[in-house]
């Protein structure tokens, strides 16, 4: 209020009198030159930081090019003379366990599904009951997508054991930190105007977040759940590697027996199982959106 | 006063960055009567009507509501008094990704099981009503297209529907016709007007254009700084008047 007045006298003193010192347009050019000023600090801070941190880090790993040179030749050997030719008669007994490595991935996708759907709609400002409660599934979220999948996976095999449902559980909870950030930046950006008209017909909370809130989530909710399936094929194979079971279990059992041209086929596997799910998913998002 | 539907006393509003939008406001509005409220953009129009529902909550002041007290309501009660006054805005606000019935049928919302309405189970003659109000405002062959796929003008006649599934005894619209062309701000004032007479509704609508105040209203009420500095007929509304609202 006390901005708008001043504003005003301001207005009508810059129109008497253009060249006084008070007047507003020279008010709003000093404004302007400052804002000027501090953005190019602020250029220069995030450059010379950026850079300090670069050249730490290069120093830091001991950053050699001369060392990957020598090292690509001795991986090109590795993969020449160890890996190649793969060895598919090995191809079908892996079929089982890429099966597991597709159900953990998909069953880890509906928990991540139920879990980011409820703590969204509870975190989410646009949708929430309660402030409160949206900071503490904000949170919640954050905490989940801080903690990789691998480290999840190891407390839950040493608390489940070994096999698919523990591969399952890791990829479902830890899914829940991108998913479930997906969802609330989506439902942050709904239109809070539709939801206003359902307030405004007397609707209930469950009601708007029916009638008003999903259909306008729909879209984003089908693309970033798809997107969770690829990401969740590549993340069992490498949990599969500490226990979890499915194709990178296979792949890790092969590289500790030194049997390397059956470990390619399974990398081979993964690869196209890859390929295939991103395929199929990118179909049904066509489909459905 | 036997046909008196909204008294409004003393309302006042100052939102959380200070600005007074309404300054002590007293209105009383009969059943039945079409009402436009003009005033200059920042009049504190927009406000007034919503704190009317509570979209805005009010800082002070009375509002009854068929003898309901309306700021002192809280959950169901709330709901309750809001089912019972629709409301049309400026861009429409139908859920456009939903079918135009559907957006009909939100009007009932308030009359539902919060479960039922949630998933959207609609019963067979609530379905029949939506369908022949949007008859009433010409959209029947509109009825199963998605919102967004209607013009500005269609859009606006589905907001009038949604509201009028409400069985409303108020009507609020705030600039109901802002965004559209003077032909579909025309049409969609007529529909407004049309059935707010058949049912003996009461229309409250803000208006930025003087002439449709003029032609659509039995009264206008101006609006200045949140002050109320017009009431009366359409005819008692002369151009000095009309300056002084608009300075
Ligand atoms: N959410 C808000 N927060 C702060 N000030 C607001 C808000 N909404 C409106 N105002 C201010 O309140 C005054 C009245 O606004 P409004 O009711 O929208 O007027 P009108 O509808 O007549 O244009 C204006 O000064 C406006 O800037
Ligand atoms: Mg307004």
């Amino acid at each position: 209020m006390k901005n708008t007045l001043s504003l005003n006298t301001g207005t009508i003193e810059g129109k008497l009198n253009p060249n006084n010192e008070f007047s507003l347009s020279h008010k709003l050019y000093r404004k302007y030159k400052r804002n000027q000023k501090s953005k190019i600090y602020h250029l220069s801070t995030i450059w010379g930081f950026t850079i300090f941190v670069s050249l730490w880090s290069w120093f830091g790993t001991n950053f050699n090019m001369a060392s990957i040179f020598v090292s690509l030749g001795g991986m090109m050997e590795f993969i020449m003379i160890d890996l190649l030719p793969p060895n598919f008669a090995a191809a079908p007994r892996m079929m089982k366990p890429m099966l597991d490595t597709i159900y953990m991935s998909i069953v880890g996708v509906f928990i991540s599904i139920f879990l980011s759907v409820i703590f969204a709609i509870l975190a989410s400002k646009t949708t929430t009951p309660n402030p409160l409660v949206a900071k503490f599934f904000k949170n919640l979220i954050s905490l989940i997508r801080s903690l990789p999948s691998i480290i999840l996976g190891i407390f839950l095999v040493a608390t489940f054991g070994l096999g698919t449902f523990t591969g399952a559980l890791a990829l479902g909870i830890s899914g829940v930190g991108m998913l479930g950030k997906a969802y609330v930046e989506s439902l942050e950006e709904i239109d809070r105007g539709q939801i206003e008209a359902l307030q405004s017909v007397g609707a209930s909370w469950f009601q708007i977040i029916g009638q008003g809130v999903l259909p306008q989530f729909k879209p984003s909710f089908i693309a970033w759940s798809l997107y969770q399936v690829d990401l969740n094929i590549r993340d069992s194979a490498i949990l599969g590697m500490i226990g979890a079971g499915g194709l990178g279990l296979t792949l890790m059992g092969h590289v500790r027996l030194f049997q390397y041209q059956r470990a390619s086929t399974a990398i081979i596997l993964i690869f196209i199982l890859i390929i295939v799910v991103e395929y199929i998913t990118a179909k049904i998002r066509e489909r459905l959106i | 006063m036997s046909d008196g539907i909204l008294k409004i006393s003393k309302l006042t509003k100052v939102y959380s960055d200070g600005t007074a939008a309404l300054n002590g406001v007293d209105l009383d509005f009969k059943k039945g009567e079409f009402v436009s409220i003009i005033g200059p953009s920042g009049a504190g129009k927009s406000t007034f009507i919503r704190c009317i529902n509570r979209l805005v909550e009010p800082s002070g002041g009375e509002i009854l509501f068929e003898d309901k007290d309306v700021i002192k309501a809280r959950g169901q009660e709330l709901r309750n008094i809001r089912r019972q006054i629709g409301m049309i805005f400026q861009g429409h606000n139908l859920v456009k990704r939903s079918e135009t019935v559907k957006n009909v049928l939100h009007g009932n919302l308030g009359y539902m099981g919060s479960l039922k309405g949630g998933l959207g189970l609609f019963s067979k003659d609530v379905i029949e009503n939506a369908i022949g109000i949007l008859e009433r405002v010409g959209l029947q062959e509109q009825a199963f297209k998605r919102a967004d796929e209607l013009s500005g003008g269609q859009q606006q006649r589905v907001g009038i529907a949604r509201a009028m599934a409400q069985n409303p005894s108020i009507i609020m619209a705030d600039e109901p016709i802002a965004s559209l062309d003077p032909k579909s701000s025309e049409t969609v004032m007529q529909y407004l007007k049309k059935v707010c007479d058949e049912d003996g509704i009461t229309a409250l609508v803000n208006l930025h254009q003087v002439d449709f105040a003029k032609a659509f209203s039995d009264r206008i009420v101006g609006v200045r700084k949140g002050k109320i500095v017009f009431d009366g007929k359409p005819s008692d509304l002369n151009e000095d008047t009309i300056h002084y609202i608009y300075n």
